[in-house]
């Protein structure tokens, strides 16, 4: 019976000490897989889901909850939508949908049935709510962006939500930027024009410290493309940047031999920017 | 002067009779209705992970959405059930056997203890194979449809929105080139869908679901040699279950706490038991991450380790148990 006992015991403890470096490289395979089950999570989601949790069906438990949230986003309940949507994205973090949707569900839907809300008389409060909404849905998605700091496509969902809605525009040309810097898809050439756009409408409105920021970056632009494409045509998007190229030359005195368009040479014709 | 000859008794283990004790088992657990209902539940909730795509917002990324939930459900369901079956059926394994007395004309007869446990597990293992393989159909079988569904739905959308573009004065050449376009592009769409689908990680990620639900069979096993009911192994095997899935926090707190009994507690947990969650693949997925066979093989080379680690203590609490 001891020898039984010792036996066993042996075979735990050569067991335990052999699992460790088959656990250290499965998780190494998996980032995904080593997601803290946080104070805040447990206390969110109850104890019934945390043994769903930990059972090993969060993806269907998330699922479920957001299936809860649609129905919570047909009745117009903006809170019980808004939890619903913390409790995914902490169950989900890695799911770059879930942030996406969630957020723009809490700074487009949410944050306009605010502002139309017809039990609430008093505008300053509509507008207050409005922009506590807005808040929310940028606060989620900079969560989204910490937990997923490699994804552009949600750099570029925070650019569009503080532009469109926050009002915030260098903001949003920041965002654009670190969106270029992590794009490594077809999208590249839209977000770098965008990126573009937003940093000279920023310095324009803003701040117009950033104008000679805004001029290097289309600069710095212009002469990559064309240094991969002499002998294109320029394409009418081109002819926009050349055109707002020019106006900050002209407008930040650039010296002529510094220039793209310099003023002795004939360029293609001014057209205002946008 | 021939050999003299091995009288059969004097094997001192047959994969044969082995296998004969497996068949057995199998036939036995099959007869059982819960395997029945387990099953019929499994299949209605992966039939029915299809309407849940309904529940998807916005357009663009449709698709995607639709796709994650009938595989967030299916390989769910299978999960779930799977677990179920893995310990009911084999809970009572050793105590039906016990109970109805039948163990004693076994053991009586030329069999070893260690084949009688074995031929055990391994009608429990085949039992879980099935199932598996039954719901994994299934479950293959709903997400093609859906994808054919959303390929079809895809390519007729992007031929007619190209067909709504083109100017009635526009000559046929540009038409027709137009048109090709438009079919180039959903060409990529459906190829895109088809990836999306990703039946390879489906299959990928049911074996890995197949081996967690062996161990967990296995660590039931072990629990029936000592208990006394079949209520006891039920309860415990839940436990452990939700234990094994806890181990990944165990290591997070060993690391983390500073007190000395607690950090006892995390390394007894950690060192015992098998990290459950390391089976759960559902969400590397959706994620995007790559799941090469490579890392499938490490998983299950994981999964056999412990299944041979608590057979081996299965058979050393068995081999002295009086019955």
């Amino acid at each position: 019976m001891r020898r039984n006992a010792a036996l066993m015991a042996l075979v735990l403890v050569l067991a335990g000490a052999m699992k460790a470096p088959f656990e250290a490289s499965l998780a190494a395979d998996r980032p995904a897989s080593q997601i803290a089950l946080s104070v805040k999570m447990r206390e969110q989601i109850g104890q019934g889901l945390s043994l769903a949790l930990l059972g090993g069906f969060r993806a269907l438990v998330a699922d479920f909850l957001w299936i809860a949230a649609h129905v919570a986003w047909e009745d117009h309940r903006w809170f019980t939508m808004q939890q619903d949507f913390e409790i995914v994205t902490l169950l989900q973090p890695r799911a770059i949908y879930f942030w996406d949707m969630a957020s723009w569900h809490l700074a487009w839907n949410a944050s306009h049935a605010a502002a139309f809300d017809p039990a609430e008389p008093r505008l300053a409060a509509r507008v207050r709510n409005q922009r506590l909404w807005i808040r929310a849905g940028c606060e989620l998605l900079e969560r989204g962006i910490q937990n997923n700091p490699d994804s552009a496509y949600l750099h570029e969902r925070l650019g569009w939500m503080l532009h469109d809605k926050a009002g915030d525009i260098c903001g949003a040309a920041d965002a654009a930027l670190k969106a270029v810097k992590l794009c490594t898809d077809w999208r590249m050439d839209y977000l770098r024009r965008l990126a573009g756009y937003w940093l000279e409408q920023c310095a324009r409105e803003k701040n117009p410290a950033r104008l000679r920021e805004a001029y290097d970056y289309w600069r710095d632009l212009w002469l990559k493309e064309h240094a991969k494409h002499p002998r294109e045509q320029w394409s009418t998007i081109d002819k926009n940047i050349a055109n707002r190229i020019q106006r900050l030359e002209h407008e930040l005195a650039v010296p002529d031999a510094e220039r793209i368009f310099p003023k002795t040479r004939p360029s293609a014709s001014v057209v205002p920017a946008r | 002067m021939s050999a003299p000859t091995v009288p059969s008794e004097t094997v001192y283990f047959s994969p044969g009779r082995v296998w004969v004790i497996a068949v057995n088992t199998l036939t036995e657990t099959t007869r059982q209705k819960i395997f029945y209902f387990m099953i019929a539940f499994a299949l209605l909730m992966i039939g029915a992970a299809s309407f849940f795509s309904i529940f998807t917002f916005g357009v663009e990324a449709e698709y995607i959405t639709q796709l994650k939930f009938i595989k967030d459900t299916g390989l769910g369901a299978i999960g779930v059930f799977g677990s179920i079956i893995a310990i009911v059926a084999t809970a009572q394994l050793l105590p039906a056997e016990l109970e109805n007395r039948t163990i004693y004309t076994i053991l009586a007869k030329p069999v070893h203890r260690l084949e009688f446990l074995l031929g055990k597990y391994f009608g429990a293992a085949l039992l879980l194979v099935i199932s598996v393989f039954l719901m994994g159909l299934l479950f293959l079988g709903v997400v093609a449809l859906k994808e054919r569904t959303l390929t079809r739905a895809t390519y007729q959308e992007t031929i007619e929105f190209a067909r709504q573009g083109i100017a009635d004065s526009a000559k046929p050449e540009e038409r027709q080139k137009a048109l090709a376009k438009a079919e180039q592009s959903a060409a990529q769409a459906v190829a895109e869908i088809y990836r999306t689908a990703g039946y390879g990680d489906i299959v990928k990620a049911l074996v890995t679901v197949l081996c967690k639900l062996l161990l967990i069979a296995a660590l039931t096993l072990f629990l029936s040699t000592f208990a006394t009911s079949m209520v006891f192994t039920v309860v415990m095997s839940a436990l452990l279950y939700f234990c094994g899935h806890l181990v990944p926090v165990a290591q997070q707190f060993y690391d983390r706490t500073e007190a000395l009994l607690g950090k006892l507690m995390a390394l007894v947990v950690n060192w015992v038991l098998p990290n459950l969650a390391a089976f759960d693949v559902a969400d590397d997925l959706f994620t995007g991450l790559e799941l090469p066979w490579l890392k499938v093989l490490k998983i299950v080379c994981y999964g056999a380790f412990y299944v041979l680690v608590t057979l081996t203590l299965a058979h050393l609490v068995f081999r002295q148990r009086e019955i």
